[in-house]
């Protein structure tokens, strides 16, 4: 079964993307933080990450640089509120870039297209 | 040092400031400041280029002396800066010596200087300015880093850009204003002394120089006399005339084409005394009248204005306004003259008294109107009334260049013999002189209704040789005096029936030695022939009509210009107040779409557990519903608050219409609305952002569905036009159309007849396909439907972002 990280630093939307991940097929591990997410994949392996860029502590894009640097296969699908850090060449590193919406759709089409 | 750590955060500074209100300088000196700061450097300066593209002043700094701030000036090229204006990125050196500003910046200043990075600053092709960070450490910046100063150069770029639009609008605006104005007040001027004086303080008005000169062509001597002038007192009595043909007025004079020279020290071979003359640059425009050079304006040493880039030299901008200024300035000198002249001509020619007095009241009753039909009204009356010409009835045919054809126009006079009488004898019961009934209301009802007016506009002839005389009155410019009409070969049969008389006299009215049109009189009903003095002074009359119907259209011109430049600037201040709002969005979009996404995604599992049966399924549908609405305003405020720039790549059109029409076909088929579609597979694939135009199609369908209602039909198209160089797309449905006080508020955002609109569908749509470089036009049938059609250029893709867009 393949496996999904999600990072968001809000609990509901960590609750409602396990929901309906799981549904999905997925195993599903969450973190509130970039430095909780660090933790989690020095341990275990996961195939694919959506990642919130505004985080506390430590962003999503330098989360996202320090994931790359050793994983550069591993996809990570920024899921934002915000669609202005488009433009910001730092999340380019990125697979893919989705603004959050309460239709989960988009974010589960993509997700199907890396793990196919 | 970080940078990603703080990348974010000026990221977001930079945009705060490029959304504030305050003037361009004091954002660019908001931004050296952050830099400076954030990146931990002793200097950051912007220098921007001047208008010329020939220096690089310096306009912002943090770590110099602000006194600096205008005062340094940097030639292109010097240095770094040509290499990279032409590679148009960033160029760092340790050397100190290789960077241009130190030079031309105080030592001391520079002292402990160990580093420094030019960053170019770049609106497309454009070259704007640069961006100077000197430091005192040895390469301070990482290449990722060197980067991110590139980005925020980008966003700099957009603020100077946007602030240059605004301001371009304004000034013109400004000028409009003012050129409109001198012409009204060049139109009053009573004396050809004042006029000419006039002319000289509204030309320094307009273009601020240290001096200007009016010269008129004497035409017996062949010199140019200065007749007007403001500043160099000294130069202007040392040479008070100059040749046709000699120094800089007498070559535009004999050229009758405008000079625009920078420094006169440098162009020996146009006059020898160059070198001692007291000012540097000139910007020297013909007078022309009647396709001759009649004088010249000339000014010296433009003076530097409150500007966005500083130019102490004229411009080709200032040359196209004083040119305005010399077309009108032109026919009033010579309206002016032509009166002052009367005095003279009427000796000549005997000219009685009485006829020149009607002269004078019709000129002074002219000037108070600027509205072309009043004025050819005037001349009509002047010319029928039994005070002024005294012809019975006169008829004004005007030339309609692009057609090729003389039209009439109006027609004044009674229908007949009877009502001649009448009307003459009961004006003078009245006691109302010439002036009184000129300066009279048109009796507009009265005036279309009648029978001469009726024949007026029923007279419309090709201008060509063969057509007869009212033609070869336009092309000769010359007056006829007809004696014979039924019986001569050159009044065609159609016009002498028309106005059914034997003898009329046919006179050019003039303006500039164009022909603008035709007056016809004729005395049908009292019989009295039109004498050879008749025609002299109904040629000199014409002339007279002729300027000031000239001057009329030149007003509407500038009229129509004005109109649209407001327009224009109302558009800006408008984007300004979305910018503004989308700050704000922008600042709480965040924390708004995080619960949306919660409270609708929650809704949405509910809503798959109940399925879909009872009231709860029904309350959570609405909840679904409105949740999805207030994701989409907030996704529409946030896109047309930003510059969301396109994302170009070469995609078949086709392809984005059919994958969008995907979204609609079940809604289509549930509403009973029959789609046709027929697209044009050759459309070559070409460049766009198909994100943005796939949102464009979905707008508009969207629009036509909810139009539609139920039972319609909706026609999808694309094509080729304009040479296949456009690709276009067009949708009609049938909805019923667009009530006229609604349409002219469509684009405008925020603007809705629906209930859960937003009314930023249409703006949008508007936005993008601009970006495009493309229109978007509309068809309605009120009661049938709309057509949206919109016009995307195939491959001139680097004229999208059209300074009208901001
Ligand atoms: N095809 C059409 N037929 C009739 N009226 C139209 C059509 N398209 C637009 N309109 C009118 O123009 C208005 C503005 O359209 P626009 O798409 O900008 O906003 P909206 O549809 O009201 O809201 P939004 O698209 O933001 O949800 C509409 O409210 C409607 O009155
Ligand atoms: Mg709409």
């Amino acid at each position: 079964m393949p496996r999904i990280l999600v990072i968001d630093d809000e609990e509901n939307i960590r609750l409602l993307y396990e929901i309906e991940l799981k549904e999905e097929g997925y195993e599903i591990i969450t973190a509130a933080t970039a430095e909780e997410a660090l933790k989690i994949l020095e341990t275990s392996e996961v195939d694919l990450i959506t990642l919130d860029i505004r985080l506390p502590g430590m962003n999503g894009i330098e989360f996202l640089r320090k994931v790359k640097e050793k994983k550069r296969e591993l996809p990570v699908l920024m899921c934002t509120a915000y669609d202005d850090y488009k433009q910001d060449f730092g999340v380019w590193a990125s697979e893919a870039y989705i603004v959050k919406s309460s239709d989960l759709a988009e974010l589960k089409t993509r997700i199907k297209e890396f793990l196919k | 040092m970080d940078i990603e750590k703080i990348q974010v955060k000026i990221l977001q500074q930079i945009v705060k400031i490029a959304n504030a209100k305050p003037d361009l300088k004091t954002r660019l000196s908001k931004i050296a400041n952050l830099i400076k700061d954030d990146f931990n450097v002793a200097v950051c300066s912007i220098y921007l280029a001047d208008d010329t593209r020939n220096f690089l002043i310096l306009r912002a700094t943090t770590g110099l002396d602000q006194s600096l701030v205008d005062n340094v000036q940097v030639p292109i090229g010097e240095g770094l800066t040509g290499e990279f204006a032409r590679e148009k990125k960033a160029i760092a050196s340790d050397d100190p010596q290789r960077i241009f500003p130190k030079d031309f910046l105080p030592k001391k200043d520079l002292q402990n200087i160990k580093f420094s990075i030019s960053i170019p600053l770049f609106d497309e092709e454009d070259f704007l300015g640069v961006m100077d960070l000197l430091s005192t450490e040895q390469n301070p910046f990482d290449s990722k880093t060197v980067e991110f100063l590139e980005s925020i150069a980008n966003q700099v770029s957009g603020i100077i850009r946007n602030a240059k639009i605004i301001y371009e609008a304004n000034h013109s605006l400004s000028e409009l204003t003012k050129l409109n104005e001198i012409g009204k007040a060049l139109n009053s001027a009573s004396s050809l002394d004042s006029l000419l004086n006039l002319i000289v303080k509204t030309s320094l008005e307009l273009i601020p120089a240290r001096g200007c000169i009016l010269r008129l062509l004497n035409k017996e001597t062949n010199l140019l006399e200065i007749k007007a002038s403001s500043g160099f007192e000294e130069f202007v009595r040392r040479t008070p005339t100059i040749e046709l043909g000699q120094s800089v007025a007498g070559i535009v004079g004999k050229e009758k084409t405008p000079l625009l020279i920078h420094d006169i020290r440098d162009e020996t071979s146009l006059t020898p005394t160059s070198r001692d003359l007291p000012f540097t640059s000139i910007l020297c425009v013909p007078l022309i009248s009647k396709d001759e050079a009649i004088g010249t304006i000339g000014l010296l040493d433009k003076l530097k204005g409150e500007r966005i880039e500083v130019g102490s030299i004229f411009n080709q901008k200032d040359l196209r306004l004083l040119a305005t200024l010399a077309s009108q300035a032109a026919i009033a000198v010579e309206r002016t003259f032509y009166y002052e002249n009367m005095q003279k001509l009427a000796k000549e020619k005997e000219l009685k008294i009485r006829e020149l007095s009607i002269l004078h009241e019709i000129s002074n009753a002219m000037r108070s109107t600027t509205n072309l039909n009043r004025r050819l009204y005037m001349v009509l009356t002047a010319v029928t009334i039994g005070d002024g010409l005294g012809f019975n009835r006169a008829f004004l045919l005007m030339v309609n260049e692009k057609a090729n054809v003389l039209q009439g126009m109006m027609g004044v006079g009674p229908a007949s013999a009877e009502e001649a009488g009448k009307i003459w004898s009961g004006l003078h019961k009245e006691g109302k002189t010439l002036t009184d009934i000129l300066l009279a209301k048109i009796p507009m009802d009265e005036l279309s209704k009648s029978k001469v007016n009726e024949i007026a506009k029923s007279l419309r002839v090709q201008i060509t040789p063969e057509t007869g005389i009212l033609a070869r009155t336009v092309l000769e410019k010359k007056p006829f005096n007809i004696t014979n009409a039924s019986q001569d070969p050159e009044v065609s049969k159609d016009i002498a029936a028309k106005l059914n008389t034997n003898h009329f006299a046919s006179v050019p009215l003039l303006a500039r030695d164009k022909a603008l049109g035709v007056l016809l009189v004729d005395n049908v009903f009292n019989k009295k022939p039109i004498t050879e003095s008749d025609l002299n002074f109904l040629v000199m009359f014409a002339n007279q009509a002729g300027l000031a119907i000239e001057s009329t259209r030149l007003y509407s011109y500038l009229e129509e210009t004005n109109e649209e430049l407001k327009r224009t600037q109302q558009r800006l201040v408008e984007s300004e107040k979305l910018a503004a709002l989308g700050e704000m969005a922008a600042g709480v979009a965040h924390e708004i779409r995080n619960p949306l996404v919660s409270i609708g995604g929650f809704a949405r599992r509910l809503q798959q557990k109940l399925n879909g049966t009872g009231t709860e399924a029904k309350y959570l549908n609405i909840i679904i519903r409105e949740v999805k609405r207030l994701e989409k305003i907030l996704q529409d405020v946030l896109y047309f608050s930003k510059e969301s720039p396109l994302l170009l790549s070469k995609n078949n059109i086709n392809e984005i219409i059919e994958d969008t029409l995907l979204f609609f076909e079940s809604e289509a088929k549930e509403k009973n609305i029959t789609m046709k579609v027929s697209l044009d597979k050759q459309i070559p694939p070409f460049l766009l952002d198909s994100q943005q135009i796939k949102q464009v199609l979905i707008n508009l369908l969207t629009n036509s569905v909810q139009a539609i209602e139920k039972n319609g039909k909706l026609d999808i198209k694309s094509f080729l036009k304009n040479n296949n160089s456009v690709a276009g797309v067009e949708i009609t449905d049938t909805g019923g159309g667009i009530p006229v006080d609604v349409l002219d508020n469509i684009f405008n955002p925020f603007f809705t007849t629906k209930n859960t609109g937003t009314g930023l569908g249409l703006a949008l749509t508007r936005k993008i396909v601009e970006k495009h470089g493309g229109q978007i036009k509309i068809r309605n049938k009120i009661g049938e439907g709309v057509t949206f059609e919109i016009d995307l250029p195939i491959d001139s893709i680097d004229s999208q972002d059209k300074p009208s867009e901001v």
